[in-house]
C-alpha cells in the first residue's frame, strides 16, 4: 500500500515534470530548511559550513512555587552542504545537546537532481512532517521554546533513515506546489513501550534499523498560491511494532500514523504561523492503558517594528510575538492534555541573531483531569554563525 | 519625599503581585492531600520529596511495568494522594482466609498485561471483593496510634448493649517486612491499612502495591507475579528483577507517612448542629471516633498528637447489604473497617468534580452512603432516616467540612 502510493507520486511527479509546464524559480524548497540556511563560511571548493547557538536562562514557578532557574546551553548545531556536481548535493546537520551528552545526526542527505519537479534523496532525512519539523532553527524561531504540537505530538526533530523524491512545480507566475515523499524506517515500539507517560509519539523514533522490516511513508504537500503564503499537508503512516520474525507471527500488525496541516503567512510586517497534527496508534487492548488519539495544534502571530531605530545598527528591529499551543495526549477523555500562552519581544540586532524575551503561562492536566499550573520567563539569544 | 516614596512602594506592592499573578500562586494551604507536615526537619523534607517522586512515577513497558498489573503509577489510583474512581478500584478474590487462590493468581486481580501477556480473569469458585483506593494521606497518624488505644474501643461482645460491637483484624505480617516497622514481626499483628485493616504495616501495604498494582519487583519481593492460568503467556517482562531497591520503597513508605491530613473548613452554625447530631442523637461517633491520640514518635509531627480522624479503624459488621461475602484475615465477609472521615471538603477536586464513597465507591454522595449502612450501624441510619431534610443537611454538612 505506502509503495503503491509512493509510485504514484513517483509517476505522477515524472509526468507533471514536461519542461513547459514549469518555470524554475529561486525559491527554496522550504524556507528556512537545509538549502535556505545563511550559510555563513564558504570553506574552498563550494564547502559550506555554518551553525547556530541557542543559550537561555529560565526561571519557572509551579503552582506559585520556585521550580527552576537555571541557564543553559539548548543546542549547538553545525551543517555543512556541498553542492558537488551540477546536479549532486550533500548535506548533514549535527546537533549537540545536553552540554554535548546527546550528540545526534540531525540530517545527512544525498541529493540528485533529475529535475527541479524531481530530485532523489537518500541518507537520514528530515521527515516532512509539518513545516515546523522542517525549518525549525533557534534563531529563526520568534520564541525560545518550540511548540508543544510540533515536539510532542509531532517529535520535532523527526528525522530518519529513508529514500525517495522531492519536487516543485509552478501552476502559474507566483504559485507553487510541492511535494515530498519517502520511504523511511518509521517509528519503533517505543511508541508505547519507552514513555512512562503512556503513548508517546517521541518515545519511539531513533528507529536506525528498522525493527520490523517493513517501511513507513511520509509524505508533504505544500501548496502556495502566492509567494506569501503557503499551506502544508503532511501524512506519516506504518507499522510500528515487531509482528513478524523469521516468517512466524509474533503480535498483530499495530500502526502509527500522523497526520498534519500546517500554514505560513506573511503580510507586510506580520508573520502567522500555525500547525495542528493528529496520532492515530494503534494499541494492544489487554494493556488499556496506551492512548489511541492524540492532537493538537498552535498558532503564532508576530509583527515587526522599531526597524532601524539605532543608527549603529541598521538593520536591527524589534519583534512582538504570540503564541497559543494546545495539545491533547488522550482524545478519548478529560484531561492529559496540556494548553500555553507565550508572549515575547525580541530584539535582532542582525537578522541572522536574536535576543529574546518570554512570559509564559501553562495549564496542564494530568489524566484525572487535576489542572496544575505553571509559568516561566524566558531568556534566550541565538545565533547563527 | 513622602510622595516619592509612596508611589515607589505602590509601583513594588503592583509589580510584586503582577509577578504572583503571572507566575501562578500557591493554592490555600490544607486544600490538598499531597502536602507534608509543617515544619519537617529538612532530611524528612528531602526524604518526602525523594517518596512524591516515586509516588508520581508511572512506569513504561521498558521499565519493568508488569507482566501483569492494574495501573503504571500510584498516583494513578491514588490520585492527588487522594481517593480513586471506581474505574481504578481493583478486585480480591480468594477461596477463604486461608486460601488466597494462589494457584489461580489471586488473591488479586490484575485486569492488565504488558503487550503480548494474557490479563487475568476472575475464575469460578471464589469470593470477590472490589475495593476503591482510600486516600493515602494520615496514613503516618494511623500508623503511629498505639495498638491499646485501638483496642481500648473494641466491644467484640457488645458489653455494653448499643449494638456495636467493633473488633480488630489481627493478620500476619509478610517475612519482609523489618520487625521494627510497627506491624512487623512474626505472630499476629494489628491490621491498620486498607478497606478491612487487613495489612499491618506500611511497609507491607506499599511492597504490595509495587508488587500487585504495578507488577514491579523489589528487594523485598523480587519475584513477578505471573499469569498462571494464561497458558503460555505466564512469563515475566524483559527487565531484570529486582526492578527496584529497597531504598527506592523505604522513600515512597517515608512519603506517605509524611503525609498531613487537610485542615477541616471553617465551622458555621449548620455544621455544628450536624456534628451534635453525629456525636449524640446519632450515635454516629460510636464508630467515626472523633479524636485518637499517637504515642510516642521520633517524628515530632506525629508524636503524642491528636488525630481527627473520626474512625475507630475496627471492624465493624455493615449488613448483608455492604458485605462482599470474603474472608480477609479475621475479617468476616460483612466487615469492613471504619472509613475516616476527613479530606472529604475537597474530594472532588481531585476526582474531576465527581465524589465516591464506601469500600467499592458505590455512593456517590454523602446521604447515599449513610443510608447504605446496615448491620451494627442500622440504628445510627435509621435515626438519620427519621430526621427532616433540613436536619439532614447539618449531618451532611459537618461530614462535608471534614
Ligand atoms: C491499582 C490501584 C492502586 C495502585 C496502583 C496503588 N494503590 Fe494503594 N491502594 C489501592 C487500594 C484498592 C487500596 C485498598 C486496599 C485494600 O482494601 O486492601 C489501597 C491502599 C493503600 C494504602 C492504605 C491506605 C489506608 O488508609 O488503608 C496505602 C498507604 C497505599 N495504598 C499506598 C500506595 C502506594 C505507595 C502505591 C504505589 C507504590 C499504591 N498505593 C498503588 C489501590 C492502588
Ligand atoms: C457501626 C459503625 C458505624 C456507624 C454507627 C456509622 N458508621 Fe459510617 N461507616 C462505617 C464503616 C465500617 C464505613 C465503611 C463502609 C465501607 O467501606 O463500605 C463507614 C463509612 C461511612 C462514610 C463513607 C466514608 C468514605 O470515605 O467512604 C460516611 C460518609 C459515613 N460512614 C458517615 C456516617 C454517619 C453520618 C454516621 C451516623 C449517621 C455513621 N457513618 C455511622 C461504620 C459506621
Amino acid at each position: 500500500m505506502n509503495r503503491l502510493i509512493l509510485v504514484t507520486v513517483i509517476l505522477s511527479a515524472a509526468v507533471f515534470a514536461s519542461p513547459s509546464m514549469s518555470t524554475p524559480e529561486s525559491r527554496p524548497l522550504v524556507s528556512g530548511g537545509i538549502y535556505d540556511k545563511p550559510f555563513i563560511t564558504n570553506v574552498r571548493g563550494g564547502v559550506r559550513i555554518g551553525g547556530y547557538v541557542d543559550a537561555q536562562f529560565r526561571y519557572e514557578r509551579e503552582e506559585g512555587v520556585l521550580d527552576e532557574a537555571t541557564f543553559g546551553l539548548e543546542r549547538i548545531n553545525l551543517f555543512t552542504y556541498t553542492p558537488v556536481s551540477d546536479r549532486v548535493r550533500v548535506a548533514a546537520e549535527l546537533e549537540f545537546e545536553e552540554g554535548g551528552e546527546e550528540i545526534k545526526i540531525e540530517l545527512a542527505i544525498i541529493d540528485f537532481e533529475i529535475h527541479h519537479a524531481l530530485t532523489f534523496r537518500g541518507g537520514i532525512i528530515l521527515s516532512p512532517l509539518g513545516r515546523f519539523n522542517l525549518a525549525h532553527d533557534s534563531p529563526a524561531n520568534e520564541l525560545t521554546d518550540r511548540p508543544l504540537v510540533s515536539t510532542q505530538i509531532i517529535p520535532a526533530t523527526l528525522s530518519e533513515p529513508g529514500m525517495g523524491f522531492y519536487g516543485a512545480f509552478y501552476p502559474s507566475s507566483g504559485s507553487r506546489v510541492t511535494y515530498e515523499a519517502y520511504a523511511t524506517n518509521g517509528f519503533h515500539a517505543g511508541i508505547i513501550e519507552d514513555s512512562p507517560d503512556g503513548t508517546r509519539f517521541t518515545a519511539g523514533k531513533g528507529n536506525w534499523e528498522d525493527n520490523n522490516a517493513r517501511p513507513s511513508f511520509v509524505s508533504r504537500i505544500g501548496v502556495s498560491p502566492m509567494p506569501m503564503a503557503e499551506f502544508g499537508i503532511s501524512i506519516h503512516t506504518g507499522p510500528y511494532n515487531e509482528f513478524e520474525v523469521e516468517g512466524l507471527e509474533v503480535d498483530a500488525k499495530r500502526n502509527a500514523t500522523l497526520f498534519a496541516l500546517d500554514t505560513e503567512i506573511d503580510w507586510r510586517y506580520f508573520r502567522l504561523t500555525g500547525e495542528y497534527a493528529r496520532g492515530d496508534i494503534d494499541v494492544p487492548v489487554e494493556s488499556a492503558v496506551f492512548q489511541e488519539n492524540q492532537q493538537g495544534f498552535y498558532a503564532e502571530l508576530s509583527g515587526k517594528f522599531a526597524a532601524g531605530l539605532f543608527s549603529a545598527l541598521p538593520g536591527s528591529y524589534f519583534s512582538g510575538v504570540g503564541r497559543f499551543d494546545f495539545v491533547d495526549f488522550d482524545s478519548d477523555t478529560d484531561g492529559d492534555s496540556h494548553r500555553r500562552l507565550t508572549v515575547g519581544i525580541n530584539f535582532r540586532p542582525a537578522g541572522d541573531t536574536v535576543f529574546k524575551l518570554d512570559w509564559q503561562r501553562n495549564w496542564s492536566r494530568d489524566a484525572f483531569n487535576i489542572e496544575g499550573n505553571s509559568a516561566a520567563v524566558l531568556f534566550s539569544t541565538a545565533s547563527y554563525f | 519625599m513622602l510622595l516619592r516614596t509612596l508611589l515607589l512602594s505602590t509601583c513594588l506592592l503592583v509589580l510584586t503581585t503582577a509577578c504572583d499573578t503571572l507566575l501562578t500562586e500557591t493554592p490555600p494551604a490544607g486544600d490538598d492531600f499531597e502536602s507534608p507536615f509543617d515544619d519537617l526537619p529538612p532530611a524528612l523534607n528531602a526524604a518526602f520529596l525523594a517518596g512524591d517522586a516515586n509516588f508520581e512515577r508511572p512506569f513504561s513497558v521498558n521499565d519493568g511495568l508488569g507482566p501483569l498489573f492494574n495501573n503504571v503509577s500510584c498516583a494513578g489510583c491514588h490520585p492527588g494522594d487522594g481517593r480513586g474512581s471506581p474505574e481504578q478500584a481493583l478486585f480480591r478474590f480468594s477461596r477463604s482466609a486461608t486460601d488466597l487462590a494462589l494457584d489461580l493468581g489471586g488473591p488479586q486481580l490484575q485486569d492488565k498485561a504488558i503487550p503480548g501477556i494474557m490479563p487475568e480473569e476472575i475464575p469460578a469458585g471464589v469470593n470477590v471483593s472490589l475495593r476503591l483506593p482510600p486516600p493515602v494521606f494520615g496514613v503516618g497518624l494511623i500508623e503511629a496510634i498505639p495498638e491499646e488505644s485501638i483496642l481500648a474501643n473494641e466491644d467484640p461482645a457488645d458489653n455494653d448493649g448499643d449494638g456495636i460491637s467493633g473488633r480488630a483484624n489481627w493478620v500476619g505480617a509478610a517475612e519482609f517486612v523489618p520487625v521494627t516497622e510497627i506491624g512487623g514481626g512474626p505472630g499476629l499483628q494489628l491490621g491498620r491499612f486498607g478497606r478491612k485493616a487487613n495489612v499491618s504495616s506500611l511497609v507491607g501495604q506499599i511492597v504490595g502495591a509495587y508488587h500487585q498494582d504495578m507488577g514491579i519487583t523489589s528487594d523485598f519481593r523480587p519475584e513477578e507475579d505471573l499469569n498462571l492460568s494464561g497458558g503460555g503467556s505466564s512469563i515475566g517482562d524483559d527487565v531484570p528483577d529486582p526492578e527496584i531497591p529497597a531504598s527506592t520503597v523505604m522513600e515512597t513508605v517515608v512519603y506517605v507517612r509524611l503525609l498531613a491530613p487537610p485542615k477541616p473548613g471553617p465551622s458555621t452554625d449548620n455544621v455544628e448542629r450536624g456534628r451534635d447530631r453525629f456525636m449524640n442523637s446519632l450515635k454516629c461517633a460510636s464508630c467515626h471516633v472523633p479524636m485518637m491520640k499517637t504515642g510516642p514518635n521520633d517524628i515530632s509531627a506525629l508524636d503524642e498528637v491528636d488525630v481527627h480522624l473520626y474512625s475507630d479503624l475496627l471492624l465493624h459488621d455493615m449488613g448483608p447489604e455492604l458485605a462482599d461475602n470474603r474472608e480477609d484475615g479475621s475479617a468476616s465477609g460483612t466487615e469492613w473497617k471504619t472509613a475516616p472521615l476527613w479530606g472529604t471538603r475537597i474530594i472532588e477536586a481531585f476526582l474531576n468534580g465527581q465524589s465516591f464513597f464506601l469500600h467499592d465507591g458505590r455512593a456517590t454522595s454523602i446521604h447515599e452512603a449513610i443510608v447504605l449502612h446496615g448491620g451494627e450501624a442500622e440504628a445510627s441510619r435509621n435515626a438519620y432516616l427519621a430526621l427532616s431534610d433540613e436536619e439532614r443537611s447539618t449531618v451532611i454538612d459537618f461530614v462535608k467540612n471534614r
